[in-house]
């Protein structure tokens, strides 16, 4: 049984900052602990293009949907609230 | 001949089935080593695929915006540059990136059209439309070196990339750049390619017990091409610039025909390719007598390896069979629109080296095909004055460069 598909609570905001570092890692390279909050999407080398990519990788993921999202997300907190809040509504705050 | 300023060939990279690096190619097409085998996934098919390490090259998110053409086209660049001894901050306003590419991001388009239709799969890649585009790897190479004048690419099917070249000799030559990052990257070797390519019946039948040697170009028993993959990448630039630089110039390209069959789509004529090779001919100021070696289209296809001959006797005349003519692509496969720019480096190679790559896996005569065809063995210690490469086209657009070495008139 992979990490991926471990049962996990993700009954708090540090447990999704988890997983998108883990699909940041797997999916593009960007493997740092560093990353918080206050990171800026720009500052881990994603462009719109590869947001977009990254929020279809979440999705995967988790399995979610995510809602069409603003453009103006700055940080990884902006996106990582918003996906807080769709694993919440969708899975009832667990995911396969 | 034209009159203008002389370009020099400075730089040579090449991605290929059989090596990843112009001088591993070279030697591997001297010593007959074929890069064909049977596809993983379609035993029935053999092609020269190459085992692309990517991750050597690239990172994960590099790889992301990089159909696998572009990142054959990144890997010929850089060793292109390389070879030309180019400094750092070598780009500017006039140079330019001119690249041929039949197909583009092939890879990215099949894989949307899978995720499509995949009611299991929501979405296709927002990548999908930058990493197919057919400008993606001249826009890569422009991005990567800072390159501000033109980047262009040239769609003509198996003439892209000899015709990308011919464009950016002739905009050196007439003044419009000084530097030009020249030549084609495919990868098409994709499950529904390979099924259209079948359907059209043009592939060689693999030859059951030495896959490797199903390409048989100007062979008698020849039954089809074989499909092949990589990039093939020059450097070019005005003598004047490179010698300025402090570089040797050992060969100049000297001339480029292009012409158009305007009879069948896919059937060849001999007279189209014909015109091209006279064309290229008067654009480098030489009689015929001057070349010492064709690197030939050479496909293998029952029809065109004669129409091709056909053509060079047209052009050569009673000298036709004193010329050694071969088609390297027994080895390499049949790169499409990379096709031009890794056989006119293979026939640079040649002329640098005086050593001309065979007709590999040549075995019988064809009364039809009589002209010196280099079989199966290297022929070493040749003196060349000039060399040419064909290229022809699906829709009939022929291609024709002849290089020179710079020490000839």
């Amino acid at each position: 049984m992979t990490a991926d598909s471990r049962p996990t609570k993700l009954n708090d905001m540090s447990a999704i900052l988890e997983k998108m570092r883990e699909v940041l890692a797997k999916h593009f390279g960007i493997d740092d602990s560093s990353i918080t909050m206050e990171s800026t999407l720009e500052s881990l080398g994603l462009d719109s293009l590869a947001f977009i990519e990254y929020t279809f990788e979440l999705e995967k993921v988790l399995h979610i949907v995510l809602p069409d999202l603003p453009r103006d997300m700055v940080t990884v907190g902006d996106l990582a609230q918003v996906v807080d809040s769709e694993v919440r509504r969708q899975t009832q705050g667990a995911v396969a | 001949m034209q009159a203008g300023r002389r370009v020099a060939v400075t730089g040579l990279g090449v991605v290929s089935a059989i090596g990843n690096s112009a001088p591993e190619f070279f030697t591997n097409l001297a010593s007959g080593r074929s890069g064909v085998r049977p596809l993983p996934y379609r035993t029935d098919t053999v092609a020269a695929f190459i085992d692309f390490r990517s991750n050597d090259y690239f990172t994960k998110l590099e790889l992301t915006r990089l159909d696998r053409f572009a990142q054959f086209a990144l890997v010929a660049a850089q060793e292109a540059v390389r070879d030309a001894a180019l400094e750092k901050d070598f780009a500017g306003p006039r140079v330019g990136v001119y690249f041929g590419s039949g197909f583009g991001g092939a890879n990215a388009v099949e894989s949307s059209y899978c995720s499509f239709l995949d009611p299991a799969q929501a979405r296709v890649s927002p990548m999908t439309i930058v990493l197919a585009m057919a400008n993606a790897a001249a826009a890569n190479i422009s991005l990567r070196y800072g390159i501000r004048g033109p980047s262009l690419t040239y769609s003509v099917a198996c003439a892209s990339a000899a015709i990308a070249i011919g464009e950016a000799f002739r905009a050196i030559r007439d003044g419009y750049l000084d530097l030009a990052i020249a030549g084609g990257a495919e990868a098409l070797l994709t499950p529904g390619t390979i099924a259209s390519w079948n359907a059209m019946r043009v592939l060689a039948a693999p030859d059951p017990d030495h896959p490797e040697q199903s390409c048989r170009p100007f062979s008698l028993n020849r039954s089809g091409l074989v499909l092949g993959e990589g990039a093939g990448v020059l450097i070019l630039e005005t003598v004047e610039q490179a010698e300025r630089r402090g570089r040797v110039v050992t060969t100049e390209l000297a001339g480029f025909g292009l012409t158009s069959d305007a009879s069948h789509l896919t059937k060849p004529s001999a007279e189209g390719p014909a015109a091209a090779m006279r064309m290229a001919l008067a654009d480098a100021g030489m009689p015929p007598s001057a070349i010492g070696y064709i690197n030939a289209h050479g496909t293998a296809t029952p029809i065109g390896d004669v129409v091709e001959t056909s053509a060079i006797k047209q052009v050569f005349g009673s000298n036709a069979q004193k010329i050694p003519v071969s088609s390297t692509k027994a080895l390499h496969g049949h790169l499409l629109g990379a096709s031009g720019a890794v056989e006119f480096i293979a026939a640079v190679m040649a002329l640098r080296s005086g050593s001309i790559p065979p007709t590999c896996h040549y075995t019988q005569l064809d009364p039809q095909c009589d002209l010196d065809y280099v079989a199966n063995v290297v022929r070493t210690h040749v003196v060349i004055d000039a060399v040419m490469s064909n290229s022809f086209a699906f829709g009939g657009t022929n291609a024709v460069l002849i290089a020179k070495a710079a020490s000839a008139a």
